[in-house]
């Protein structure tokens, strides 16, 4: 039988924390180190216990959960973090999110969602409701939520732009390939690309979007 | 408080009249020291030629006066009076000495006075030959002075002085003509003053009255919206207490759950205990759904806007709505498809603006009755005040007067105790704040009620415009995608998300390790996503090797930095996605490259 997964529990409600503790504990494959009532005593018990993974209500008394929970990230690269909330506000999730959080999930959930996300937390999925999953967006420095819907216009990279502009000005692809210094076949393949990305299959379609986008002026 | 109305009437286009107020003050008193000037000028002038005039008579008088006491003791003196003969000199001088003004150089009438003064001095130089001669001659020199020269020389001068007061009276006549035409001049100007100024004073009152107005409507809006806020914070208030309420009351609900589903661990599965634990389970879950409300009246929720069309979307939920309807209940749907009206919303909160209004409706139409539900705009598209508007109507009891001001208030009701909760309209109410949007009940007991929502219209928007805000659909069919990322949580991130999309993943985290993968299972995956920054080779190396063994699996290369000459290098051959991206998007573009198309980057360079 492979290792259990070891756990550390922090929720101020005591007795939530201590059903908790039981229902994990009554899974084989789950092993509860230290169950606490704050942010404080959860990097205490990390700091004692090095568990694979800590489980945090958000809304507790004492230290900010999100501050501590980066104090033990930059420590624990691979500490698996899961953040359990009555709240579902935009902000949580974001900052969940940065701290490379496994999962999200709300206190409206039965106990079998904890026990899953943690497993597939261990397994190395993360575990978010569907509508936030389909939000979170892919940056540079790793990954955040989105706040606004983002245009699709961003995209488009700088030579689609340009294609973009030239089938808005009605350019033959010919021309474009000879304005920008490519082959006619790579022109066609940043069209292709553009329509894909657009979910726009008709150049009048395209011309009608660069004109809005004010990517050339009508 | 006055600060900010004057701010927001100007910004109205309402000032305060304050340089027309100028202007009249101006005018007024510019009437009132023309007036002013024109009195002091008349009497000034009158007085003056009253002067004039009387001076003219009394040097006329005066002077013929003396001028017949002179005559009269020459006469007495040429006939031996002695007195007389030494008083002559002294009248002689008083009368020189009127002469010389009456006969003043540019004295008016000059050309009589000229004859009447050579008459006067022949006169003199008659009774100082009479006088010379009295001695010699008594009888000759009384006769040069009753002599008919004499005589006629006294008339001259008579007529010469009768001219001189004729004269000075045409010239006080003349003088009083001048000043007649000036002062109608002046009247003129001051009655043109007076004109204008009233004109002025009357736009002044206008403006006055119109700033009046506008400084009204602003406190009224003022005082509304202050009652407006304080209902709002009431209902922040009243949504925190119940959310935090609700919140701890969730907490107990987990637990009572999770108890019992740890006691129905430990029994045996044919155990009598099993199914009240089991029922004890289903109860929690209901109490759920129970503090679900008073949550959702406190807490924003992880919603989010979209632009949402709202004709084929009253349409699509007409359906749902029918469902809750009793059949004595007749809905009707008035959606016209021109013009299209537009909103940014959130779907799921604008469904349950509708239901709430839709089931207060039905609840207002025991009997049955008709339901409206139209759809119209308000002002013009991209115009700050453009709305579109969606009536519902009912044919129900109305709602009374006294009670209409109290609707939007957490946990008014006027339906019967564990029917309604009085969350429905203050969850209306705080939706529309949230989309900017308002909400206006017009209701006549016995005949029915109204409820118009308005929601901020924006431009046509193309499903191209923006990413769809919905959760992506089971788009794959369980197609292997190969990913390589070295960001574990992105990777981690990616392949949850394609894996909830229904697509197989591999992932890997360098580009040796995707290299090794290709060679081990050329062409297996139906599609590769790889980050352009990967430790070891890089992505556009190993799409670059893949290309050249003839790999032309569709490729979408993910990068942050847009190098310029990127694009140049990968020549097409791959989809070059940027970051950021939103999941969405990724499950959306794969799902696209994968639909059966041309396949993307499959081209040789």
């Amino acid at each position: 039988m492979s290792e259990p997964i070891t756990l550390v529990v922090a929720d101020d409600h005591a007795l939530l924390r201590e059903m908790l503790t039981q229902r994990l504990q009554s899974e084989p494959d789950l092993r509860v180190l230290a169950s606490v009532g704050n942010a404080r005593e959860a990097l205490e018990a990390w700091l004692e216990w090095r568990p694979r993974v800590l489980l945090l209500d958000i809304d507790m008394p004492g230290p900010s959960v999100f501050d501590v929970a980066a104090r033990i990230r930059e420590k624990d690269a691979g500490l698996r973090l899961i953040f359990l909330s009555g709240f579902c506000h935009d902000h949580y999730i974001d900052m969940a999110i940065q701290l490379r959080a496994s999962a999200y999930i709300s206190k409206r959930e039965p106990v079998e969602a904890v026990i899953s996300a943690i497993r597939a937390a261990v397994a190395g999925r993360v575990r978010f409701s569907p509508e936030v999953q389909a939000r979170i967006l892919v940056d540079r420095s790793g990954a955040r939520l989105a706040r606004q819907p983002e245009a699709r216009v961003g995209l488009l990279t700088p030579r689609e732009l340009t294609i973009l502009g030239y089938i808005a000005k009605g350019h033959a692809k010919k021309e474009m390939a000879r304005l920008c210094g490519i082959s006619v076949k790579t022109v066609e393949q940043h069209c292709t690309h553009i329509m894909d990305k657009l979910e726009i299959h008709d150049r009048v379609e395209l011309a009608r979007f660069a004109i809005r986008e004010r990517i050339v002026q009508p | 408080m006055a600060n900010g109305s004057t701010q927001q009437l100007q910004e109205s286009g309402v000032t305060l009249p304050r340089w027309w107020f100028l202007l009249a003050v101006v005018l007024t008193l510019a009437m009132l020291q023309v007036i002013g000037w024109h009195l002091y000028r008349s009497f000034s002038t009158g007085q003056m030629i009253q002067e004039v005039y009387l001076a003219g008579e009394q040097l006329h008088d005066d002077f013929l006066g003396v001028h017949q006491q002179a005559s009269a003791c020459a006469r007495q003196a040429v006939t031996g009076d002695t007195d007389c003969l030494s008083h002559y000199p002294d009248l002689r001088r008083e009368l020189d000495e009127i002469a010389l003004a009456f006969f003043a150089p540019g004295a008016p009438g000059a050309p009589s006075l000229i004859a009447g003064e050579a008459a006067y001095q022949r006169l003199r130089e008659l009774e100082d030959l009479a006088l010379a001669q009295r001695s010699d001659n008594q009888q000759e020199a009384h006769a040069l002075l009753s002599g008919d020269e004499y005589r006629l020389m006294e008339r001259a001068l008579m007529q010469a002085a009768d001219a001189y007061v004729a004269f000075r009276r045409e010239g006080v006549r003349e003088r009083l003509r001048t000043e007649r035409r000036a002062e109608v001049g002046s009247l003129g100007v001051g009655l043109l003053i007076f004109i204008v100024s009233l004109a002025v004073w009357a736009e002044l009152i206008r403006r006055l009255q119109r700033w009046r107005r506008a400084l009204l409507s602003e406190v009224t809006e003022r005082r509304q919206a202050e009652a407006e806020l304080q209902q709002a914070q009431k209902v922040e208030l009243l949504g925190e207490v119940s959310g935090g309420v609700a919140h701890d009351f969730n907490n107990l609900l987990m637990a009572i759950e999770g108890y019992a589903g740890l006691a129905r661990a430990t029994l045996p599965s044919e155990h009598a205990g099993v199914a009240p634990l089991q029922r004890l389970e289903q109860v929690t879950g209901q109490a759920r759904g129970l503090t679900r409300s008073l949550l959702a009246l406190g807490q924003r929720s992880v919603a989010r806007k979209e632009p949402v069309l709202l004709g084929p979307w009253l349409d699509q939920l007409s359906g749902t709505l029918r469902h809750i309807l009793p059949a004595a209940i007749d809905l009707r749907l008035e959606v016209p498809v021109d013009p299209e009206l537009w909103v940014l919303a959130d779907p799921v909160q604008l469904q349950t603006l509708m239901l709430n209004l839709v089931v207060n409706a039905r609840d207002a139409m025991p009997e049955g009755g008709r339901l409206e539900i139209a759809l119209h705009g308000e002002g013009d598209p991209g115009t700050p005040d453009a709305a579109a508007c969606i009536r519902v109507t009912d044919t129900g009891q109305g709602i009374a007067p006294e009670v209409q001001g109290r609707l939007f208030e957490p946990f008014f009701t006027t339906k019967a105790p564990g029917v309604g909760t009085g969350l429905g309209l203050p969850m209306v109410r705080r939706i529309l704040v949230e989309h900017g949007g308002r909400v206006e009940v017009e209701s006549l007991p016995g005949v029915g009620s109204t409820f118009t929502i308005h929601l901020p219209r924006v431009g046509p928007v193309s499903p191209s415009g923006s990413s769809s805000g919905a959760a992506h659909p089971a788009a794959g069919s369980g197609q292997l995608i190969l990913l390589a990322e070295d960001d574990v949580y992105v990777r981690e991130i990616m392949t949850t998300t394609l894996s909830s999309a229904n697509y197989d993943v591999e992932a890997v985290d360098s580009g040796s390790a995707l290299l090794e993968h290709c060679r081990s299972g050329p062409g297996k995956a139906a599609l590769m996503i790889i980050d352009i920054d990967l430790p070891g080779r890089s992505g556009l190396d190993c799409l670059r090797e893949m290309r050249a063994r003839g790999d032309r699996t569709p490729t979408i290369m993910v990068t942050g930095n847009m190098e310029p000459d990127l694009e140049d290098r990968l020549d097409g051959t791959a989809l070059l996605l940027r970051k950021p991206f939103p999941m969405a998007e990724l499950v959306r573009l794969v799902a696209r490259i994968l639909a059966g198309r041309q396949p993307a980057g499959s081209v040789q360079p």
